[in-house]
Order: C-alpha cells, then structure tokens, then sequence
C-alpha cells in the first residue's frame, strides 16, 4: 500500500503547470477562508465583549418565578434579601462584582405631556465597579452618594419627546409593588445614547434607593455578576448554581449567552455568511477540478489498461485516483493556510482601519484572529470536494475495457 | 284590472306599516334628559365609593370626592387612606393626575383606569349629552322594563368611549343599562344602573356596576353618596401646581 | 509434455456499421509447457486478437481456450483478474511502463497487485533485472533509459511473479534491428533457464528464423504452425503451403 501512496503522490507532479493550478485554487480558496473566518471571528468577539461590557455582564441571578409567570405587580418575582445572594455570589473565585437592578416601568411627564417609560434602577457604584459603560451623550453619570434630589439618566430620545436637557426636571408616576399610584419629581443629570433608537425613546435609569422608594419594595429584578475573564462564565456558573439551591426562594442562573439574543442573531448571521462562503469555495473546487481530473485520466488510458492487464483490482485504480485528489487537496491546503496565516499576520501588522462593526461605536483596527478551527475546517472541505469531484472519472478510469485502453494513444 | 288593484292595496299597506305609528322621540333631548339623574345641579359635590370585584370576590374599595362644575370642569379628590393627596383633574378634554411631593402633573386619558372597571372618564365625565350625539334606535323592553335605545356617537375624539348604547326608561328617560365601544367596534365595558335616590329634591343614580367584557370575571360598583349643590369658584379647577386650599 | 494453452475452434467478430469483422475466424492451437513460439502474419491477420484472447483480455464470440486446466471463457472478471495477477505477463509494443516508477519499480509491479512483502520483493526484483541485465540502471525511470532497455525492463517485469505464459505483442516493433534480435534472444534465454512459455507476435522474418515455432495467421485463420530447426544459418524445416508474406 505504501508503494501505491508514493506512486499517487508522484502522479500529481506530473504535470507541473496543471498541479500548480489547482494548487493555486485551492490554496487561494483556503487562504480567503481563513482570512474571512478570521476576521469574522474578530468582529464577534469584540461585540461579545462589548455585549458583556455594556451592562449585560457574565452571569445573572432571577428568581425562577421570573421566567415561569409575568409580573402582576412589579417586583412581585424579584428576589428578597439581595443583598444575601449578592454576597454568596461575590464569594466566589473570579466573580469581580455583582450589581443589583430593578426593571420597572411608569408615566414621565414634564408637566405639559407624558409618555411611557422604560426604567432600569441601578446602583451606580457596582455599576463602575464591574466596569459597566452608560453610554452618555451628555451630562453625568448617577452618582453613587445620597442626595436629596432623585437623579435620573434619559435615553436621548426620550429627552426629546419630553423636551428637557440636563438639569431640568421630569415626574415619574409608577404603581407601587401593592398597586397604589406613587410619583417622584427626578433631575436630569445625563443623557444616554445606546444606538438602538426605540430603546432610547423610552429609556430612564435611577438609583436604586430611588426606585424601591418609588416602587415601595425591598426587592431587585435580578443581580448581575461580572467576572474577571469570559472564559470563567461557566465554570463560574457549575459553581454558583448548588450555592443558590438552599435559598427560600427558588433561583435560576442564567449565562449572559442565554441573555444575548442580538448577540446570538449577530453571530448566527455572519455564522450563515461564513458558511455560504465555504460553500461558494466547495463547489468552485469541485466544478474545475472535475474537468482536470478528467484531462489526467484521460492522458493515462494506456497506463491503467496496462495495470488493469497486469492483473490489478478495479477498485485499486479507483482508490488511486481518489488518493491522487486528496493528496492534492491536502498540498493545496496546506499552502492556503501558509498563505492566509501569512496575509493575516501582514494585515494585523499593518494598522488597517475599518468602518466599526455591529456593537462598536468607533472604528477599530482590522484584526484577523487565529482561528485553528478554520484552518481544519477548510482544509478539510477542499479535501472533500477534490475527492469527490475524483470519484465520477475514477470509476470510468476503472471501467475501461483493456483491449482499447491498451489500444488508445 | 281587479289584479292591478289589489296589488297597488298591498303596496299600499306595506309603505304604511313601514311609516312610523308616531313621530321619532327627539333623541338627544331624551339624553339631556337622562343626564340630569347623573348630574343634578350645575355645580355641585358627590361622594363615590368604588368596589372592585375580582371573580365575584369584593377585591378593593376606593373612595373619592367628585367637585363638578358645568359639563367640563371636574375635580376628583381621592379619599383613600392609602391615595389620600392625590387628586384628578379634567377640564375640556384634557385630564391630569396629581401626586403627592411632585411638582408636575401626568396627563392622562378618560379611558385610563382609574380603579378596577371605572375609567377616569366614568366618574370625572358624565355629561353624555355635552360628549354625544344620540340617534334614537327603537323602543324595546330592558328587564321587563320599556327602554329608549339610543345609539350616541362620541363628537370629538377626547371622549372616553366612541359609541355608547344607551337604554333609557321610557317613562322618565332614567338610564337603565349601556353598552360602552371602542373606536375599534370592540365591546369593552357594560354597565348596570342598578339603584336611585331621592337626594336634596333630585332623583339621583346612587349605584352604578361597570362589567369588563374582556376580562369577563371582574366588575366594580360605584356608589353614590352625599349629592349636594355648591358654589364652586374656578380657582379649584386650576391646572398649575400651586397649593391649593 | 503437457499442453498449457488450448485454443479449440475459437472466433472473435466485431460489429462494424451494420455488418460484422471477423478478426479471428476458427482458429486451433496447441501451445505445450515451457515453448517458444511466435505468431506470424501481415497486419490486420488476427496476431494482436488472438493474444489478447489466449491473455484473457479479450472474449471469443466463439469456440474456447483452456489455460493450464482452466476454460478460460467461462470465468467470471474477478477470476480472470486473478488469473492474470498469476499465471500471466504481458510484453508490449509500446512498452507501457509507468513514467513516474523507476525501473525496478516498474519491474516490481506484479509483485505488489500479489501483495508479496516488501523483503521478498526487492529480491526478486533483483533477480529479475540482473536476469535481463538491467542491475546498473535500477533506479532509472523510464525517460532515461533506451528503448531497449525500456523493453528489457518490461520483460523483466513480466516474469518477475514467475508467471506460467509470457504474452509479448510486436515487442521489437518499436526497436531498431539488433535490439530486437537482441530481445528475442534474451526471452528465449528466459525460457529455457526459467522454463517460461513465450508467445510473441511479430512479422519480422528474420526473428522467424530464430524461433523454434510459427504460427501463421491470415485473415483470421491460422493457416500454417510449422516447427523450425533454430540452428543458425539453417531455416529448413517442414513449411506448409501456403507461406504468405
């Protein structure tokens, strides 16, 4: 058998200028896999990190009511004594802060008009302390020390359907977690641009002291936990999970994963675009080396009508054919991802800047990262698509009648 | 010939017997009418108590001093212990609620909830004829009782439903029942006049049920109480934030 | 002795437009064990179909061949692939060796399709090229030896497996005339030292002259087998009749 490897490697360099093509082929479709592959890989990772970043964090902590049945007063699923679970939380290893919330909504009014709001209450130490960015376009952020006046950050939207800019004043109006009407005058102390528009026509963000005040409840939302690194989410998360089992309240634990559904959709789409590209590739390949496989065999009719006269199996030929074809895909992958290792790292080195993609705000440099799973991915679909478009001449090749193979020129 | 005859007598009698019997009863007169149960003076003070029932289960109760003065201009003070400083206030087609320590009102609409099954509008605009245009429908029998159906199309869009069915006594044109309709067409609340009372020389609504008809299982119950004629200056209707009395 | 190949009665017809070509028409033949012999004839005779078919490359439409105890015609393609892996090596006119294996690669060929291991191999390729001494340009690919010695190669493939018939169609025809009497001399050195039957087909007198038998075709038929006293310089012998040229 080996000898039958060494002649289907000396095969494919039989013809120089017609390996040298295919090679070429092939390898520039896997260098342009790579390339693609690593830049998308690039593009994702920042809005992972962006994702987290943005306030989504690592982990977070809901009652398991939460996810079972809606709200019909607020806080009616939030979690009792937080400040507990927050603490059990924080204990653990590679946990660098947890951060309470409140989701809640409510009227606003500037005295002449309202509208809905969206609210989010925070505290705003844990907050900066996890790293967390508010986005503002302008003003400040919530400051973390009580004050006498409610603060409040708008989304910019809504700042221009209420009319108001920093320093002016709003009134909230929200229905308390036992169904009574409160309100609260709030200054204006920033104004916040996520980017998404409809979020920003609604969005509202307090302290925390000022919502359980307003809503008249003990009780947060959920709890976010940062960690130091992504990678320690789920060993993070195997930890934390029988930590919150003795609780009073059942919890659930979620990853932020299961939380980033823009993320999720984002990374599906340019998982589709990779794909229809690998694709693209697969049938290119496919298609030109068909009429090249079929020039080879061809040239070899006397050849294998001497071998099949010789007394050597059918299938052997076929199995030689189809081992020449992988060979090929194999050289020709290999210098593909030679090649597109080398332009990457070219292109890193070179300082690029492109137009920011989703989830970032500013544009950054063109990075390609390495991705070893695109490179055995590719290689192994040229590989594929060589052997396959091998299969339809070999089995003719070994079909042929010997007396006119032997026959033929 | 005599076939000829015969059938211009049966046209005859069929164009009378579509003729009404009698002339059409003037509908939005019968609605001035029906009215003054619900208002009775100009100006005057009513206190209303609300229950709300959820599945049949007294669920809630509120209570609330309604200053009323014309048929635009209302002021509803709430008398909860747990709502006492809040207030409402209508004046045209607006309507704002005010909140304790803020220093802006929210403006609100008359459909909004103000209770249980009581819209802001039930209890704050209760002028019909002022907000309605009435189309008499016909004359049909309410719980044994002779009713006046009317069909009122609301006149301007700030009123609290689109259309209202209105069955009012024939004998003195008192509401007996009506039927509340969203611009949608869709049936959203009923309502019972259940009970009346003579109160300072008026005959007054003095109990109310509004049924949900989306959320079939609850209704609430307005009770009327302590209906009396008061001058009120305008300075009560005042739509700024100044403290008031 | 015994005979190893019996070709009884045998015809081979090609279909040509709508009529058929006969290119071998009822031939016999007796070939016994360890023989020398050479098939005669002009082009077109029927040499290269009746090889084929004694090789079992080709089917008879007609008649059949029995090949060291074994009807050849009646076997199934994966026996006559066997067959032909043992008892059979091949000669050709155009050489047909493998341009990218190097002589003695080449040479061990029929070893590797028998699945012989790889020690065993490389002595018998020894053996084989020092038999048609070929041992200096072993490791030479085709494109760098004579034809000649290209040929030599091919014989020294053909009975490396130690086959029991040697098939060889025109082996000289691609040499010049003292490489080809220098061919023929070596496959009938072969043959007596190895005891290797040879068939080869050939139309050049003079190697006539140097074989021990002729089989003569013509238009399909065989149509003389005459044995030759192979002596040098003598060419008497029994000829049949009809001697075409």
């Amino acid at each position: 058998m080996g000898k039958f490897l060494l002649l289907a490697f000396r095969n494919v360099f039989r013809n120089r200028r017609r390996t040298a093509m295919t090679l070429l082929m092939v390898g520039g479709g896997v260098a342009g896999l790579i390339l693609a592959g690593g830049y998308f890989a690039f593009i994702i990772h920042g809005l992972r990190e962006s994702t987290i970043r943005n306030g989504l964090g690592h982990l977070q902590i809901f009652t398991a009511e939460h996810f079972s049945r809606d709200e019909v007063r607020v806080l009616d699923t939030g979690i009792d004594d937080w400040q507990h679970v927050a603490t059990i939380a924080g204990s653990l290893p590679h946990v660098r802060g947890v951060a309470p919330r409140i989701e809640f909504y409510g009227m606003v009014s500037n005295g002449q008009k309202s509208s809905i709001f969206m609210g989010s209450a925070v505290d705003p130490n844990a907050e900066k302390s996890l790293g967390f960015d508010s986005n503002l376009a302008a003003g400040r952020d919530l400051s973390g020390k009580p004050g006498k006046e409610v603060e409040a950050l708008v989304g910019s939207g809504l700042a221009k359907s209420m009319n108001v800019k920093v320093g002016d004043g709003l009134t909230l109006m929200a229905v308390t977690s036992d169904g009574a009407l409160n309100g609260v005058d709030v200054e204006i102390a920033g104004i916040v641009n996520s980017g998404i528009a409809e979020m920003d026509a609604r969005y509202l963000r307090i302290t925390l002291a000022s919502a359980q005040r307003l809503l008249q409840s003990d009780r947060v939302t959920n709890l976010v936990v940062g960690l130091d690194s992504t990678a320690n989410t789920d060993a993070v998360y195997s930890a934390l999970t029988p930590r919150l089992g003795g609780l009073p309240q059942a919890m659930t634990l979620k990853k932020w994963i299961d939380l980033a559904t823009y993320y999720k959709q984002v990374r599906m789409l340019f998982n589709g675009i990779f794909l229809f590209m690998g694709l693209i590739v697969f049938f290119m390949v496919l298609m030109s080396s068909v009429n090249t496989l079929l020039m080879t065999i061809f040239e070899r009719t006397r050849e294998v009508g001497t071998m099949l006269a010789m007394g050597t199996p059918r299938k052997w030929i076929v199995m030689l054919f189809m081992c020449e074809a992988a060979l090929l895909g194999l050289l020709g992958a290999a210098l593909g991802v030679i090649f597109g290792n080398l332009a990457g790292a070219l292109l890193n080195a070179s300082g690029l800047h492109l137009p920011p993609p989703p989830g970032y705000t500013a544009s950054i440099s063109f990075r390609i990262l390495y991705e070893p799973g695109v490179m055995i991915g590719s290689a192994l679909l040229v590989v594929v698509s060589l052997v396959l478009a091998s299969i339809p001449p070999a089995i003719r090749a070994s079909r042929l009648q010997i007396v006119e193979a032997l026959a033929h020129v | 010939m005599s076939k000829l005859f015969s059938a211009i007598a049966l046209l005859a009698l069929c164009l009378a017997s579509a003729l009404p019997c009698a002339a059409d009863p003037d509908a939005n007169a019968l609605l001035r009418q029906s009215d003054a149960f619900r208002n009775g003076w100009p100006a005057f003070v009513v206190h209303v108590r609300i229950t709300d029932y959820a599945s049949g289960k007294s669920d809630e109760e509120h209570l609330y001093e309604v200053s009323q003065k014309g048929s635009n201009k209302t002021y509803v003070q709430f008398m909860s212990p747990r709502e006492k400083g809040e207030h409402l206030l209508m004046l045209g087609d607006d309507m704002w609620i005010y909140l304790p320590d803020t220093s802006r009102p929210i403006r609100i609409t008359p459909l909004e909830r103000l209770t249980g099954d009581a819209a802001n509008g039930d209890v704050a605009r209760t002028n019909y004829a002022a907000d309605y245009k009435a189309v008499y429908l016909r004359t049909e029998k309410q719980n044994g009782v002779e009713c006046y159906l009317l069909d009122l199309t609301a006149k301007r869009k700030g009123s609290t439903y689109q259309r209202i069915l209105y069955w009012l006594r024939v004998e003195d044109a008192r509401p007996l029942r009506a039927e509340f309709y969203l611009t949608s067409g869709k049936r959203i609340k009923s309502a019972t006049f259940d009970d009346y009372e003579m109160r300072n020389g008026k005959m007054l609504l003095h109990r109310l049920t509004l049924y949900d008809e989306i959320r079939r299982n609850s209704h609430s119950v307005l009770e009327y109480s302590s209906a009396t004629p008061r001058t009120l200056p305008d300075k009560i209707f005042y739509q700024g934030r100044e403290d008031r009395f | 002795m015994s005979d190893l190949v019996t070709v009884e009665a045998v015809s081979r017809s090609f279909p040509l437009d709508h009529s058929e070509v006969r290119a071998l028409d009822n031939a016999s033949l007796r070939v016994a064990t360890g023989e020398f012999l050479a098939i005669a004839g002009p082009s077109g005779s029927g040499k290269t179909t009746l090889l084929n078919l004694i090789g079992c490359l080709d089917r008879p439409t007609a008649g059949r061949i029995v090949l060291d105890g074994e009807d050849t015609t009646r076997l199934t393609p994966t026996k006559t692939t066997a067959l032909r892996r043992q008892k059979l090596g091949f000669v050709f006119q155009s050489f047909n060796l493998i341009p990218v294996f190097t002589a003695a690669e080449n040479v061990e060929y029929p070893l590797l399709v028998q699945g012989v291991a790889a020690r065993e191999r490389r002595e018998r390729v020894a053996e084989a090229l020092e038999s048609v001494g070929l041992s200096p340009r072993a490791q030479h690919r085709p494109d760098l030896l004579s034809g000649g010695e290209r040929q030599r190669v091919a014989v020294a493939r053909a009975i490396v497996h130690r086959p029991a018939l040697v098939l060889a169609d025109e082996p000289t025809a691609n040499l010049d005339s003292r490489n080809a009497t220098q061919l023929i001399d070596l496959m009938h050195g072969l043959n007596r030292s190895l005891g290797v039957t040879f068939i080869f087909s050939t139309h050049d007198q003079r190697l006539l002259d140097r074989t021990p038998r002729t089989v003569r075709l013509c238009d399909g038929r065989v149509v003389a087998d005459s044995e030759n006293d192979t002596t040098e310089g003598a060419s008497h012998g029994q000829i049949s009749a009809a001697r075409l040229s």
